[in-house]
């Protein structure tokens, strides 16, 4: 396959996701849309994000505002991985300071079974809507994402985010086959909505095991790896890709590549050659450390290249550039515009050479 | 194959391993064995808090050597928290059920000066006393493993003053007033520097750098940011082995193998034959049994520790351990059994010389 001149932007992300050539290394950005950008900040001086989520139009606005400002090559659908969870019969709430908080939450195989079915059209219409409304206005793919079933998990049992997910594990430990009946029903909710995402136009989806790295790789495969194998082999048919991300994983990348993902997602704590090492011949996205952007324009950039020449000596077959876990509030979004327009420079010149 | 060494004792056995000299059987300790569900520990409970025990030299020698009675371990690791020299440092803190709380983190410039170099004679005797009173007690029946704090926790318990998930502004710090950060790192170097040379005159055996939460960096941060401290650490006590070890240190291993440590610890989040040939056969390696498993039933631990045993093959330079702390629950019937099952399944045949 030969890179065509006149590829489009819109198609650079999807193309790296499936390993295909591209003329420059997309970017975009985990919370790319949220407290880093002042335009989000006035939004949420008179919108609660809950109100946001469930407004199509203010959920579209504030899905595009990294993508005018930031010029990133992909937009990410403006949710919680919480969101779903009103719809199975979880109350939530948003604390300021807190994040959601889910009371009372999930304890016994009694709440377990007391779970409704997950009905994406009851639950989440607004967010439905507003994918509508993006997919008509977006000059680039739209991700859709949901919360893989143990950080769903997490939320549900410890009722808020938690350190070490102790209780969740505890109870993984203690009662694996009740464990194994909560984690069940939440795949069922993580398919079904990111089934009512697709259909609604979403182009990629995510998911997000953000609190999978407070288990090991034995924990992983006895425990895990089974729902998000059928996780995914029920995703398979959706036709779009689908990118595999956590944090703490660099002891579990192959197994979580090896439970799918078109693209596996990488936290900053290890090198993508590393990681590529693992799991080789897979789409990486990752995976500068957030925290740089708190200091200097130099560091940034020198950090910057140094994931970018990474993948390359990685020979990564597609790489998708992000930062290995959400941009952090106080970030100043004009460092994030120089990081994308430098990912773009850096890479489309080396494919010129 | 050389043939097998006649019997050595526990302490032989473990400092053998760490050279990567032929060995008897695979030598075996765990970490944060002295204490937790211990019977003599929690009668001890009973009557004296943690800080107690760890601070009053007869206590603390009790609780350590009583772990190598109870368990038939190879290395005795002094009970002792990494926070004790911070608090000879003048950090007030306390001790709680989630971990260590500090009054005043350290945030700025201006915090450092607070920080006072220690004279571990003077500010820790009941550390060195203790090392003393373990080693007459165990006569050598297992090696007395001294411990302290890596650069890089030490600093983010500082910083963070609470147990934290992914030490962020440990790592916010670090990038945006890095001469905060070297600075810190300088005051906390110079004390473990101190603080393990003092250990060791004192009788410890081996040292045991916990830099537990280093996982939380990438490789270049670490190479740049850690490094260089921790080499200064691992260099302080010539002649006698370190163990360097982190927890999640899978992405960082190179540059924080290559900081030193005469062993690496490798954690269970990877695979210990993948990390030691990452490493190179001719360093000693620790580890790395899932600490869950210690909570499952026997046939599943004998399970896994033997899968273990199997993909180390009889290779000189393995301490056998977990991937980190063992739990405070954990059976100590079980970890027993586990020890002897390890010494058993490591007598025979080992293949020396790879």
């Amino acid at each position: 396959m030969t890179v065509a001149p006149e590829v489009s932007l819109a198609d650079r992300f999807l193309r790296a996701c499936r390993g295909a050539p591209v003329d420059a290394t997309p970017v975009w950005f985990m919370r790319q849309a949220g407290r880093s950008l002042p335009e989000y900040r006035r939004i949420r001086e008179r919108a609660s994000l809950l109100e946001i989520t469930r407004d199509p139009a203010l959920c579209a606005e504030v899905t595009l505002q990294p993508v005018s400002r930031l010029g990133v090559d992909a937009a990410i659908l403006f949710a919680d991985i919480t969101s779903p969870l009103p719809g199975i019969g979880l109350p939530l709430e948003m604390v300021e300071g807190v994040g959601p908080v889910i009371d009372p939450p999930v304890r016994t195989r009694a709440d377990v079974a007391a779970l409704r079915p997950f009905r994406p059209e009851e639950a989440v219409a607004p967010l439905l809507d507003a994918i509508r409304v993006i997919r008509r206005v977006s000059p680039v793919p739209l991700i859709g994402f949901a919360g893989a079933p143990f950080t769903l998990a997490s939320y549900v049992v410890e009722g808020r985010s938690s350190r070490d997910a102790h209780r969740l594990r505890t109870w993984m430990h203690m009662d694996p086959d009740g464990f194994g009946l909560l984690l069940a029903h939440l795949t069922d909710v993580t398919v079904a909505y990111l089934r009512a995402q697709v259909e609604a136009g979403v182009q990629a989806v995510q998911l997000f095991d953000s609190w999978i790295g407070t288990i090991g790789p034995w924990d992983y495969a006895r425990f895990v790896a089974p729902h998000m194998r059928r996780l995914f082999e029920e995703l398979s048919g959706l036709g779009v890709p689908t990118i595999h991300f956590g944090t703490g994983t660099a002891g579990l990348l192959g197994a979580m590549a090896a439970a799918g993902g078109d693209v596996l997602g990488v936290d900053w704590r290890i090198g993508l050659a590393e990681a590529a090492r693992k799991v080789p011949g897979r789409p990486m996205q990752g995976n500068l450390d957030p925290v740089v952007l708190l200091g200097p324009w130099e560091q940034v950039e020198a950090q910057a290249r140094w994931v970018l020449d990474q993948a390359r000596l990685a020979e990564v077959p597609g790489h998708v550039f992000n930062l290995g876990h959400g941009v952090l509030p106080q970030t100043d979004p004009e460092q994030l515009r120089r990081l994308v327009d430098l990912v773009h420079q850096e890479t489309s010149r080396e494919r010129g050479r | 194959l050389i043939s097998a060494p006649p019997v050595l004792t526990g302490a032989e056995r473990l400092l053998r391993a760490c050279r990567r000299e032929p060995v008897d059987t695979t030598p075996v300790w765990f970490m944060r064995q002295a204490g937790g569900s211990l019977p003599r520990y929690l009668a001890l409970r009973e009557r004296y808090s943690v800080l107690e025990i760890a601070k009053t030299p007869e206590l603390c020698a009790e609780v350590t050597a009583g772990a190598v009675e109870a368990l038939e371990v190879d290395g005795a690791v002094l009970f002792a928290d990494i926070m004790l020299p911070l608090e000879a440092m003048g950090v007030e803190m306390e001790l709680t059920a989630e971990g260590p709380v500090i009054a005043h983190p350290i945030r700025s410039a201006s915090d450092i000066p607070r920080l006072r170099p220690i004279d571990a004679a003077a500010d820790l005797p009941f550390v060195l006393d203790a090392i003393r009173l373990v080693r007459v007690a165990l006569d050598g029946r297992a090696a007395v493993i001294g411990l302290c704090g890596g650069p890089f926790t030490l600093a983010a318990y500082l910083i963070e003053g609470a147990p934290s998930r992914d030490q962020l502004r440990t790592r916010t710090l670090m990038h945006a007033a890095p001469e905060v950060w070297a600075a810190l790192l300088e005051r906390l170097t110079v004390m473990t520097e101190a603080y393990v040379r003092a250990q060791a005159e004192a009788g410890a055996d081996v040292i045991q750098v916990f830099d537990s939460w280093a996982g939380a960096l990438g490789p270049r941060d670490y190479a740049r940011f850690v490094a260089p401290f921790a080499r200064r650490v691992l260099e302080a006590v010539p002649g006698v082995p370190t163990i360097h070890f982190a927890a999640s240190s899978s992405g960082i291993l190179e540059p924080f193998a290559g900081a030193g440590g005469t062993v690496v610890g490798i954690d269970h989040h990877q695979s210990l034959l993948d990390a030691w040939e990452r490493l190179g056969w001719d360093r000693a390696v620790q580890g790395n049994l899932d600490p869950a498993v210690v909570l499952a039933p026997w046939s599943v631990v004998e399970q896994e520790a033997q899968a273990l045993l199997a993909a180390v093959g009889g290779r000189d330079g393995h301490i056998f351990n977990l991937g980190h702390a063992a739990p405070r629950d954990a059976d100590p019937g079980l970890l027993r059994d586990l020890v002897a099952f390890v010494h058993e399944e490591g007598r025979a045949p080992r293949e020396s010389g790879r």
